[in-house]
């Protein structure tokens, strides 16, 4: 804040707009990283076909720990 | 070995060597068109032809929401249900009754994804972001009820704007080639059997065992066609989400529609965005557009059965089945359309999710509560009052 205080408002304006660059570029970087790893998982469509289906035994493993929680609240 | 790689191991490529899939694909299409043609004879028959008298009891639409939402959540298949009604329409079943049926088909297959995102429980950032990821698509799903059904009661929308559709296509004759029967002529062979087994029953329980044969086949068909192309088509279907990804909500609800198109299953579509949400490769947001694809995607299941049925009754299966497109294609435009509605499925789905991940009861009352519990109790004020 005390260097800022130093600079002069076109120093300011000049260091805003760098910043504001900065964090332009760095918003599109971690966009282009985000979308990177979509096209990973789409690249794996087959796999996450194969997974997109209800697994009974976890959906069993939910309902156990839902019944572990209200014994749990219970005591 | 899984079926997937069971069904790819056959083909090698080049798309000659997937012509025994696709070959069973068309065999399956033809057994589908089939089994719904049987079952409107069946229904026929089995209600003597006094099916609105006999159904009068879901001439309630609350009763036809909860059949259409139970049926669908049990079955796990929105496009075995909405192929049934088109199937019982053409028995006789009123148009007007067999409406809330289909709405309800839009909730009960939400159940799927639903269940899909119990799976990540055991991780409480992943489960909340894939349980919001599934009843994103519960919340759209209710919405579009609270809004479209009160509207269909009021006014009867989607029956006139579907009925005039049909008009259109259809009038009096089906819509087969150069005015003959050919889908009667296409179909005879295998409906001719089934009838003729079904007929060693006497009377009405005859044409009940077509309507359990036809309901049979139909769920067989569709899961062999959803195996098939999923084999087949997820080359297209990684192509459409690849072209998909960062592009606007628009393209998001086109590449649902298509890649449900493809796989035949909006069930299957709508899971598949669960682990890849739960995974945080997809936002919430990002997933939202392509769920209501899935729900415009599915419709042409429907479209495909409304192809089998034929004489008189030709243009009240295809008015059920644009009912169930239109539906879907208003309640995209509406609550997706409307700044001020298209946020709240998201905000629903955030809300319960962040719940359920502090306090799984609230998952499991949602499941319970909103498939059957509440379903069976509307079910049972209606019966009692």
């Amino acid at each position: 804040m005390n260097d800022l205080s130093r600079l002069s408002k076109e120093d300011l304006k000049r260091v805003l707009d760098e910043t504001e660059g900065h964090i332009g570029e760095i918003r599109a970087e971690l966009e282009r990283r985000e979308q990177s790893d979509q096209h990973e998982a789409v690249d794996s469509l087959e796999l996450h076909l194969e997974q997109a289906q209800v697994n009974w035994t976890e959906v069993k493993a939910f309902f156990q720990q839902v019944l572990a929680e209200l014994r749990g609240k219970s005591k | 070995m899984s079926h997937t790689e069971t069904l790819d191991k056959i083909s090698a490529p080049g798309s000659s060597s997937r012509l025994p899939q696709w070959l069973a694909v068309v065999t399956m299409i033809y057994v589908l068109i089939s089994a719904v043609s049987l079952i409107g004879t069946g229904f026929k028959a089995a209600t003597g032809g006094q099916a609105q008298e006999l159904f009068s009891f879901a001439s309630n639409p609350y009763v036809g929401l909860v059949i259409g939402i139970v049926a669908t959540a049990l079955i796990q298949s929105s496009s075995t249900v909405s192929s049934l009604i088109v199937g019982m329409v053409a028995g006789g079943l009123p148009v007007a009754i067999a409406i809330p049926m289909i709405m309800g088909s839009n909730v009960g297959t939400t159940l799927t994804n639903t269940l899909v995102s119990l799976g990540h429980v055991r991780n409480k950032e992943e489960f909340r972001r894939a349980f919001a990821a599934a009843t994103v698509h519960d919340f759209f799903n209710l919405i579009a009820i609270v809004i479209f059904l009160p509207l269909e009661i009021m006014f009867g929308l989607l029956e006139r704007i579907s009925a005039a559709v049909a008009g259109l296509l259809v009038g009096d004759a089906n819509y087969s080639m150069s005015g003959l029967n050919f889908m009667k002529i296409l179909t005879k062979p295998l409906v001719g059997t089934l009838e003729g087994v079904s007929s060693l029953l006497p009377g009405m329980l005859a044409g009940l065992a077509m309507v359990v044969i036809g309901l049979a086949l139909i769920f067989l068909a569709i899961t062999w066609i959803g195996k098939l192309l999923k084999v087949l088509m997820v080359g297209k279907a990684k192509a459409v989400m690849h072209s998909a990804i960062g592009k606007g909500p628009a393209t998001g609800i086109f590449s649902g529609t298509l890649v449900t198109i493809f796989v035949q299953s909006s069930s299957t579509t709508t899971s598949l965005m669960v682990p890849l949400a739960g995974a945080g490769t997809f936002s919430l947001r990002q997933i939202y557009p392509f769920m209501l694809g899935a729900n415009i995607g599915t419709t042409v299941t429907a479209l495909l059965a409304a192809t089998a049925v034929t004489g008189a009754v030709a243009a009240h299966a295809l008015e059920i089945a644009i009912v169930h497109v239109l539906f879907n294609v208003f309640a995209v435009a509406l609550i997706f359309g409307l700044p001020f509605l298209r946020n709240l499925p998201i905000l629903g789905a955030e809300w319960l999710a962040g719940l359920a991940s502090e306090r799984k009861i609230y998952a499991a009352v949602w499941v319970l509560g909103v498939f059957i519990v509440v379903p069976l109790l509307l079910i049972a004020i209606t019966v009692l009052f």
